[in-house]
């Protein structure tokens, strides 16, 4: 038992089976994450990562129970778990390309209700990336990868959430971007956001995590502390999944 | 200036205001249909019921002998609570089922049928003829009744109101997310039920106040008796403009007016409006504003 069994996780999922296009694609995925940690889910491409994610995010059909902060969230249409906290990143951003940056963050407070403490969370999320806060007027189609990433962050950020699920956010970046978005992931961590990561680059998101499950084929097939897994062949092989042509 | 045309003879006042007067209210008429679908992603065919009760309820309420006003109000009210029923008890259990053999056509079957059994059992409506004739402005060498330039105004106005309403409010931020990405709108919170219902409402609104608007006609430009000919214009209007487009909804309103009041008769209005429907359809499948649209899926 370590410390962290005696505090208790604050997203538990248990069993979760997730149907896409009539097909079962995940098989009884059980897992934790635990206040002020980051725990990721490495596999290769297909693997049922990010089906998870948004089966957590009520966002895919699925069966089993989804636990976070106390209360089920496999019985919550997605918006409200979103109200709840637990906030969803989708591999593809999920930006509103129609909207501008700004309109793009304000969509992210949608479920607030402090309207003038909105107008302020998106002037200070503008400041904190300037380089969003350089396009702040600029329509979500028109940015680059980097923006789009920082921009779904941001929008996701600005929900207030009490966790995040993030779709692998390096998806798409330069290696720079990547190093960069591995960072800001670290920081928001320090900063007490519990993080569930979906990432292909399992060795750089190894290093950055507390927690690691390895998954292939829409299961489970290794789950540890990132120190033990970084030298497990499942996450070696998962790597090597990732990088195959 | 005057000109004869058939049977009709015009001044280019009259036309400008016959214009604006008739082509607000087949805007407002033709917005409800964009803002349904730019919601739910279905067309809503049901869209002409908050108008029949809109117009039957000023009716009922003006045959006792109650104030214009009041009776607009009542109409509204009306037409607003059986556009939310008709999406709550015929389209939403309609768009919640998907598959089998009807497949995406269950909610326009389903709107259908709410559209025959109202269009059955609505009262007959009486234009409020006697009001026309309480007043005139006199522009530019020609009468028109005062209630006819209020009915434009506060068509105008509702207009005006929609589009801030989308640009601008909280609303308005989460239908443009969920008309553009329904997904990534729910994950980032904004309930689509909810908005649903916000959105009929809105929308029958719209319809009820541009039925309403429309008894306000003095007969000798419409040609109509009664508020039932809107659903050909306003579908003219989204099929010219674009479903999914306010501001195109709204100039594909003005074409069709344009069009049916510079024809050489008022009794070929409806066939106008067939006709603009049919040619959009078949040479302007995505309308005429393509960049305006506010649902994603009908891009490419």
């Amino acid at each position: 038992m370590t410390l962290l069994d005696t505090i208790g996780p604050l997203l538990e999922v248990e069993d979760l089976r997730v149907m896409r296009g009539g097909i079962e694609v995940v098989h009884g995925v059980k897992l934790r994450v635990f206040t002020g940690t980051i725990a990721t889910l490495v596999g290769p491409s297909g693997s049922g990562k990010s089906a998870t994610l948004q089966a957590i995010a009520r966002l895919l059909p699925g069966k089993g129970t989804v636990t976070f902060g106390g209360r089920r969230m496999d019985v919550l249409r997605s918006e409200r778990v979103a109200r709840w906290g637990l906030v969803y990143v989708p591999q593809d951003r999920g930006l509103i390309g129609s909207l501008t940056v700004r309109e793009n963050l304000q969509l992210g407070a949608f479920a607030r209700r402090d309207r003038y403490a909105v107008i302020n969370d998106v002037a200070a999320t503008l400041d904190r990336f300037p380089d969003l806060g350089r396009r702040a007027t600029a329509r979500a189609y028109a940015l680059s990868a980097w923006e789009s990433t920082l921009l779904a962050l941001g929008r996701a950020l600005m929900a207030k959430p009490r966790m995040l699920l993030l779709d692998e956010p390096t998806s798409g970046l330069p290696p720079e971007g990547v190093a960069e978005m591995f960072a800001l992931i670290v920081q928001l961590s320090g900063q007490g956001l519990p993080i569930l990561l979906a990432e292909q680059y399992e060795r750089k998101a190894t290093a950055i995590s507390d927690y690691v499950y390895a998954m292939d084929r829409g299961t489970i097939v290794k789950a540890g502390v990132s120190r033990v897994m970084a030298f497990e062949p499942e996450v070696e092989a998962a790597h090597l999944g990732a990088a195959a042509p | 200036m005057h000109r004869r045309l058939g049977r009709r003879e015009f001044t280019l006042t009259q036309s400008f205001i016959d214009i604006a007067f008739r082509g607000s209210i087949y805007a407002l008429f033709a917005i409800g249909y964009a803002l349904t679908y730019v919601a739910g992603g279905t067309f809503n065919v049901a869209h002409p019921v908050s108008a029949m009760a809109a117009a039957a309820a000023v009716s009922w309420l003006l045959a006792r002998d109650q104030p214009i006003w009041v009776a607009a109000g009542g109409g509204v009210i009306a037409g607003a609570i059986a556009g939310v029923i008709v999406d709550r008890v015929v389209l939403w259990p309609a768009r919640s089922r998907g598959g089998g053999p009807l497949g995406p056509a269950r909610p326009l079957i389903a709107g259908l049928a709410a559209l025959a059994a109202f269009g059955a059992l609505a009262p007959e409506t009486e234009r409020p003829t006697h009001l026309l004739h309480a007043g005139y402005f006199h522009i530019g060498g020609f009468n028109m009744p005062k209630l006819t330039i209020e009915g434009t105004i506060a068509s105008v106005v509702a207009l005006l109101i929609v589009v801030a309403i989308v640009r601008a409010t909280r609303y308005g931020l989460g239908l443009r997310a969920l008309g553009s990405n329904t997904s990534a709108a729910r994950a980032a919170g904004v309930g689509a039920e909810p908005m649903h219902i916000r959105t009929a409402l809105l929308a029958s609104m719209c319809g009820a106040l541009a039925a309403i608007a429309l008894l306000t006609a003095p007969d000798y430009f419409t040609g109509r008796s009664t508020p039932f000919d809107l659903p050909l214009a306003g579908l003219a209007a989204v099929a010219l403009g674009g479903l999914s487009s306010l501001p195109a909804s709204m100039i594909g309103a003005f074409i069709v007016a344009s069009a049916q009041i510079l024809a050489p008769t008022a009794d070929a209005s409806d066939a106008i409006a067939a006709a603009l429907l049919v040619l959009a359809i078949a040479l302007l499948p995505r309308g005429l504003l393509a960049a305006t649209r506010l649902r994603e899926t009908d891009r490419g």
